[in-house]
């Protein structure tokens, strides 16, 4: 770029239309030099401007000449084609093209600054010890084992010196707007990145923070938003007055209505709105929507938050220490109150108030309810409701990231390693239990939680069944793609030849679940230093995220190997049918025990309030409104995914039955 | 095992998970629309006629049945 200084002539039109400067030695433009599009302007400082003879259109529809009117302009680089117009003072800003900043209080960097990178959040633990450091491209991954991972101080401390280096890489004494970002209508701009196609309209007060913002995925930051020591990815919107202090909003989260966090991180697609979140650790898929309701140190993923939900970390002891956590799937019901510490495993669903420390992190899938003061637990009951499966379809759907690089590593499936491994645990716990009790005891105590004895025997029969359906659901996945003549040995070799190991010990790392050895392995390869940057420890883990198939089919061969004991090598062809039998039979239940889940929403209770004020025309308004149960898309996949297990499970006891 | 012996057993089962009195259960007296059970008491109905008598029942099948004589000719099927 090519800068000049301006003119006498030009000098003195600028005077003319009511700009100063403290020294017009010190501002530059190039050319062609537009003088007419500058009013009322106040130069400081070391001012660059480049060429503006363009129109920009304000609301996308109202059109203005690009330039400068009446602002104070202080060590600036405003770049082509840029409508700046009523701004207190502009310092110490490198504006991109076709950018527009109106009607703004002041925007300012007002020394060195990592904007926002390096911020320190003290998440989970309010009693501090869990110091999460936020950076640009923080993941979800990085932030689990940064949090959880205090057991491996030197590699907190390695994770600690390299995002400082990261933030340290970020710092500078002069902010950017990218191009075709729009500033507007802001009162006070403090230290703030602000990228490409971002839109901030309306904001309060912004202050030590990134909007890490793209072309394909940009942020927009609402009315009335109050936020400081922050970090925004892309595609994320904070709106209508929210309130953050020392918070990492991931790609494609929406946080507003008045949500006040502070020392939290909302990871992909989370929403948070009307509540009020300290020291939360949220997941992906973290839902909030309702003013009364608290979330408080804890980690969620995957959750959604019933009104009035609150937890207590504090016991007016040794201060607010106590943590807990929700694992991916939960929910809880309106007014639903723990006290921290607890642990509630997946897919769990907690109602009413419990006043013990509950933990119920082996057992996925349980109702956690109350009678009188008792909390009443009933496992594997989550397992076959309508809710729990259309959660996991509609996860996948609900993915807002358009960014290409995708920050936050995600594994969906249900009944995924992990899960099983827990499911596993569940049976022998239950079945324990069992044994131990007595035939007259109505109830059995596990951590906290009364179990119904006479419950034991059904959370071991779903839970088994669910065993049965992801072994079935893993081995056809990897039969279907055998081709129709192969012969029995064939099928084997296929198979055999798709195992790395038997990966055990499972984790979900915020969204991500990897076996606990490959990971275990990276925590080491970084406390030995053989990663030099943070992004290279990212990159370790999509790598390990890209061969979760590889390790799900290991861990799968284990428990085939350990259910039948026999070597998968040594495998019969009665073994294999039984494996497919077993899958189709359960798999279809299941979907049956949801359809009869499903069909309650049509029955006569779910008509109750319909039908108002005409008598006879309930059953017509409820069908008006909701629609017939064999008109629903979800029930009708539902049946539809049945069919296509039978077939498939027909194709593929041909498959084995007639290998030669 | 005579049918009489095993709708008193049913009856007494029922009895002890709804926590009623066995007199106020009748031969056609339904779990869910007379005596109000629940989904979840419903399972745990299963789950004591299962230990009660000794079987295993298929519960998809065992949850459609809703009244006492259904219920002694379900659990009738797996003594025969």
């Amino acid at each position: 770029m090519s800068y000049r200084q301006l003119t006498d002539n030009e000098i003195t039109i600028l005077e003319k239309q009511g700009c100063e400067a403290e020294n017009w030695n010190n501002v530059l433009v190039t050319d062609p030099f537009h003088s007419g599009r500058y009013r009322q302007v106040r130069f400081s400082g070391e001012v660059k401007i480049d060429t503006s003879d363009g129109t920009l259109f304000l609301h996308d529809s109202v059109p203005v000449d690009t330039g400068i009117h009446q602002c104070h302009i202080h060590n600036c680089t405003i770049g082509e084609n840029v409508y700046i117009s009523n701004v207190g003072l502009l310092a110490n800003y490198s504006i991109g093209k076709e950018a527009v900043v109106r009607n703004v209080n002041s925007m300012i960097v007002n020394g060195p600054t990592s904007f926002g990178n390096g911020a320190e959040l003290e998440i989970l633990n309010e009693g501090g010890g869990r110091t999460l450091n936020i950076y640009n491209e923080l993941t979800a991954q990085i932030a689990y084992l940064m949090v959880f991972y205090r057991h491996r101080p030197q590699m907190i401390a390695r994770f600690k010196k390299m995002i400082a280096d990261y933030a340290e890489s970020q710092t500078g004494s002069t902010g950017i707007v990218g191009d075709n970002a729009v500033i507007q209508d802001c009162d006070t701009i403090l230290n703030l990145h602000i990228g490409p196609l971002a839109e901030v309209s309306g904001a309060r007060h912004l202050e030590n923070g990134s909007l890490v913002s793209t072309k394909d995925d940009p942020i927009f930051i609402g009315s009335d938003v109050i936020a400081e020591n922050f970090i925004v990815q892309s595609g994320s919107h904070l709106t209508e007055g929210a309130l953050l202090e020392g918070v990492f909003v991931g790609q494609g989260v929406r946080l507003g209505k008045q949500l006040s966090a502070e020392n939290c991180a909302f990871f992909a697609n989370s929403e948070a709105f009307h509540s009020e979140a300290v020291a939360l650790f949220a997941g992906p898929y973290t839902v909030t929507h309702h003013r009364s309701s608290l979330l408080i140190a804890e980690m969620v993923s995957f959750y959604n938050t019933g009104s009035g939900t609150n937890q207590s970390n504090h016991m007016y002891k040794l201060g607010p220490n106590h943590q807990g956590i929700y694992e991916r799937g939960s929910k809880t019901g309106s007014f639903a109150y723990l006290l921290w510490p607890s642990h509630v495993g997946p897919y769990s669903v907690v109602l009413g108030k419990h006043h013990k420390n509950i933990d119920i992190s082996d057992l996925p899938f349980s109702y956690l309810d109350t009678d009188g003061d008792a909390s009443v637990l009933t496992p594997a009951m989550n397992l076959f409701t309508v809710g729990t499966r259309r959660d996991t379809e509609k996860w996948p759907n609900r993915d807002k990231r358009k960014d290409a690089k995708k920050h936050d590593l995600l594994t969906f499936k249900l009944l995924n390693p992990y899960i099983v491994e827990k499911i596993l645990r569940g049976i022998d716990i239950l079945q324990k239990l069992y044994d131990e009790a007595d035939s007259s005891q109505k109830f059995v105590q596990y951590n906290g939680g009364s179990i119904k004895r006479l419950m034991l025997k059904m959370g071991i029969k779903y839970y088994q069944m669910a065993v049965k359906i992801a072994m079935g659901e893993c081995l056809s996945y990897y039969l279907k793609h055998i081709s129709g003549d192969a012969d029995f040995a064939d099928i084997k070799k296929v198979l055999i030849s798709k195992e790395v190991s038997g990966y055990t010990d499972w984790r979900d790392l915020s969204g991500m679940i990897a076996p606990g050895e490959v990971i275990d392995e990276l925590c080491t390869r970084i406390e030995q230093s053989h990663y030099s940057s943070i992004n290279e420890i990212a990159d370790a883990l999509i790598a390990i995220h890209k061969n979760y198939s590889e390790y799900e089919w290991a861990s799968c061969v284990h428990l085939m190997e350990g259910r039948y004991e026999t070597k998968l090598t040594e495998f019969s062809r009665e073994q294999m049918l039984q494996v497919i039998r077993d899958w189709k039979e359960n798999a279809i239940k299941l979907n049956n025990m949801i359809l009869k889940d499903a069909e309650k929403e049509f029955n006569a209770s779910a008509k109750i309030s319909y039908g108002l004020d005409v008598q006879g025309s309930r059953d017509a308004d409820f069908e008006n409104v909701r629609g017939k149960p064999e008109e629903n898309s979800f029930i009708s996949n539902l049946q539809a995914d049945s069919e296509e297990i039978e077939k498939t499970a027909e194709e593929l006891t041909d498959l084995i039955a007639n290998a030669g | 095992m005579e049918r009489s012996e095993i709708q008193n057993r049913v009856k007494s089962v029922i009895a002890s998970v709804l926590e009623i009195d066995e007199s106020t259960i009748g031969d056609d007296t339904n779990f869910i629309f007379d005596l109000g059970a629940d989904s979840m008491q419903s399972l745990e109905l299963v789950a004591a006629f299962e230990e009660e008598f000794d079987v295993e029942m298929d519960e998809d099948k065992a949850l459609e049945v809703q009244t006492v004589s259904d219920a002694v000719g379900f659990i009738g099927t797996y003594l025969d």
